[in-house]
């Protein structure tokens, strides 16, 4: 299966990025493989102003975008894409995103939306969302992934050791309220991985120690492996 | 562009930008025509300030049309008027988001209160035009009465009609207004087909016996006036004068609160003479008919309960201190709190009901609340989206509200 084109990234893990400066982690990704890390308009708002930390990433946000990092997401960026039909295909995300604008933030909504109409990736922490959009019969996109797979990818292919990966756990720690997976929440990085199912994988490098399949992956949990370009 | 339609409005862009809570830079973007406004934003910009969507989101020669032909909003247009503030306007604009969440709460939980157009219509077609204002209120407020089952017990109905023109589908918000001269309006919220009246009373120095007044004599502004009129503003302190809204808007809230079978009966329960008005027997007559005193003698004396000098007389009469012993509704709200007790005011909400992330907090409707709580609950909407529909952010949700009763699984 080829490498994702695009990863659809939502506020809450931009701004774990952005707070704990691996917002270049994502460079690795376009880098590597051919993924563009992109933002919908909703998030740019919600990231350059948001509710608890005011302007605080605005500017960085700026910068990654200035450095091609993150991509705004527009109809000449789905053209890379998509090719001629793009002015179709966003009017379906755009009503898409208006659908589950109802019931789920703006940012999700979108993301969401484009992830799902688009057959790539999310990047988002907010299961709460997808299991209300589930809720409601919704479809949602088939993997989201959370900013501890960017980190398993990296460890998994040498590009962050397993002290920088730790370093990163311990900084999304000291803010109470940021999401981190269970398995390493009292747990080392290294002793996380045991218990952590990642959803990104390099095929080129033998897979990082993970734990049995239990009852299934969520819906959308569905893992992707990855081949450099 | 944008920024045409907000300065017709009386908005600058940072003030938007701070109301609805995002980045003032990129707001400006927006206004300034730099930065496409996303399709989301521009839907319920266009819920607020009244305008097609399509004017925002492909401006160009449609908004050299606006502009040239003044094509203000009628709700606008009236609170860019005399003696309005800026926290009028933020007030309003506000209100109208708010009215955009219901209409979308609405259609996710597939609940939505309708009756209003009905009742307004019956309402209308039951008074003769031709009568004198006066008259034409009172026939309103008979048939409201009536048709809202309001005309049984000839009893007060102040604690029973807020839950009453809410199931019609009305949206009556009541919030301090502190910096504004505003003591009541009526206007419409909400996109067409979903559009629902709103009325307002101003709790800032308002007792609860006096916005039931308010709230009534908005509501006649929103069956006869505010349709066409946009809006319907009305001031402290002011008098009702010749003008003929206002005539009819007065007789409606006295006829539809206090009639004068009402005032008959709740003077005879208690033993009554009107003849014979002392401090306590006047409020207990405030008391059990939920209006002030003022509106009270006006009523008795057009009813013919008590003589111009009687009148005259009784409006010396200080209930202030009868009052507390006898309605709780008199109490000021420390006095209320200690006697309800902690538990009982955190199952009511107080203290949960006030915006955090516009720049002007304003005290959102308990049964809204409720609404959006439970909806959250049954997972018909995430807690981003509720916490969006209460206009607080993610953390102030949680801490006010909780989480589901069945938490989610590690994700």
């Amino acid at each position: 299966m080829p490498n994702p084109f695009f990863l659809l990234c939502d506020s809450d893990v931009l701004i774990q990025l952005l707070s704990t400066k691996q917002i270049l982690l994502l460079r690795d990704l376009t880098r590597l493989y051919g993924i563009q890390a992109t933002i919908v308009p909703e998030v740019e708002v919600e990231v350059c102003w948001h509710r608890k930390f005011g302007d605080r990433f605005q500017q960085n946000l700026d910068k990654a975008i200035h450095a091609n990092v993150i991509a705004r997401y527009n109809e000449k960026l789905l053209a890379q894409l998509c090719g001629v039909g793009s002015q179709h295909i966003d009017a379906s995300i755009q009503q898409l995103g208006a659908e589950y604008g109802k019931r789920v933030g703006r940012g999700e909504a979108y993301t969401f939306a484009a992830a799902t109409i688009l057959r790539q990736p999310a990047f988002s922490h907010d299961r709460d969302a997808l299991d209300t959009l589930m809720a409601s019969g919704l479809q949602v996109p088939t993997t989201v992934l959370r900013v501890f797979d960017l980190l398993a990818l990296h460890y998994q292919t040498g590009l962050l050791t397993e002290a920088a990966c730790d370093h990163v756990r311990q900084e999304i720690l000291k803010v109470p309220t940021e999401f981190v997976p269970r398995a390493f929440r009292n747990s080392s990085f290294r002793d996380g991985l045991r218990n952590f199912v990642p959803r990104l994988q390099d095929c080129a490098f033998p897979p990082v120690e993970m734990p049995a399949p239990g009852t299934g992956p969520a819906l959308y949990a569905t893992p992707i492996v990855l081949a450099k370009v | 562009m944008l920024q045409k339609i907000l300065e017709l409005a009386g908005f600058d862009a940072a003030g938007c930008a701070g109301l609805l809570g995002i980045s003032s830079r990129i707001f400006q973007e927006w206004t300034a025509g730099q930065r496409p406004i996303p399709p989301s934003f521009a839907s319920e910009l266009s819920a607020i300030l009244g305008v097609e969507p399509s004017l925002l989101t492909n401006p160009s020669k449609q908004i050299k049309a606006y502009v040239a032909a003044n094509m203000t909003p009628a709700t606008w247009y009236k609170f860019r008027g005399e003696g309005l503030v800026d926290a009028d306007r933020e007030f309003v604009f506000l209100i109208r988001r708010l009215g955009n969440f219901i209409g979308t709460l609405e259609d996710v939980t597939q609940n939505r209160a309708t009756g209003w157009e009905e009742h307004f219509k019956t309402i209308q077609a039951n008074i003769d035009r031709q009568a004198p204002p006066r008259q034409q209120g009172r026939e309103a407020a008979r048939v409201f009465r009536a048709s809202r089952g309001l005309n049984k017990g000839a009893t007060g109905i102040g604690e029973v009609v807020r839950g009453n023109l809410r199931n019609m589908g009305i949206l009556l918000v009541e919030t301090p207004l502190p910096d504004s001269k505003l003591e009541g309006c009526s206007f419409y919220v909400g996109l067409r087909p979903t559009e629902r009246p709103c009325l307002f009373a101003n709790t800032h120095h308002l007792t609860w016996f006096r916005r039931n007044v308010v709230l009534m004599h908005e509501l006649a502004h929103a069956i006869f006036d505010s349709p066409n009129a946009g809006a319907s503003i009305d001031f402290q302190e002011a008098v009702s004068g010749p003008d003929l809204a206002e005539q009819r808007a007065d007789a409606f809230a006295k006829e539809a609160l206090i009639p004068k079978e009402v005032l008959r009966h709740v003077a005879q329960a208690h033993g009554i003479r009107w003849d014979n008005l002392s401090a306590g027997s006047l409020a207990a007559i405030v008391a059990e008919t939920h209006v002030e005193q003022k509106k009270i003698l006006e009523a008795a004396f057009e009813a013919d309960l008590i003589s111009h000098e009687q009148f005259e007389s009784y409006q010396t009469v200080n209930v202030s201190s009868e009052l507390p012993r006898l309605s709780e509704h008199a109490l000021s709200t420390q006095e209320y709190l200690r006697k309800i007790g902690r538990e009982a005011s955190e199952r009511i909400g107080i203290g949960k009901r006030s915006t955090t992330i516009p720049m002007r907090s304003i005290r959102l409707p308990i049964p809204y609340i409720d609404a959006v709580v439970n909806a959250f609950q049954n997972k018909q909407i995430s807690r981003g989206k509720a916490a969006e529909m209460l206009m607080v952010d993610e953390d102030t949700f949680t801490n006010r509200f909780g989480g589901r009763l069945d938490t989610f699984a590690d994700q």
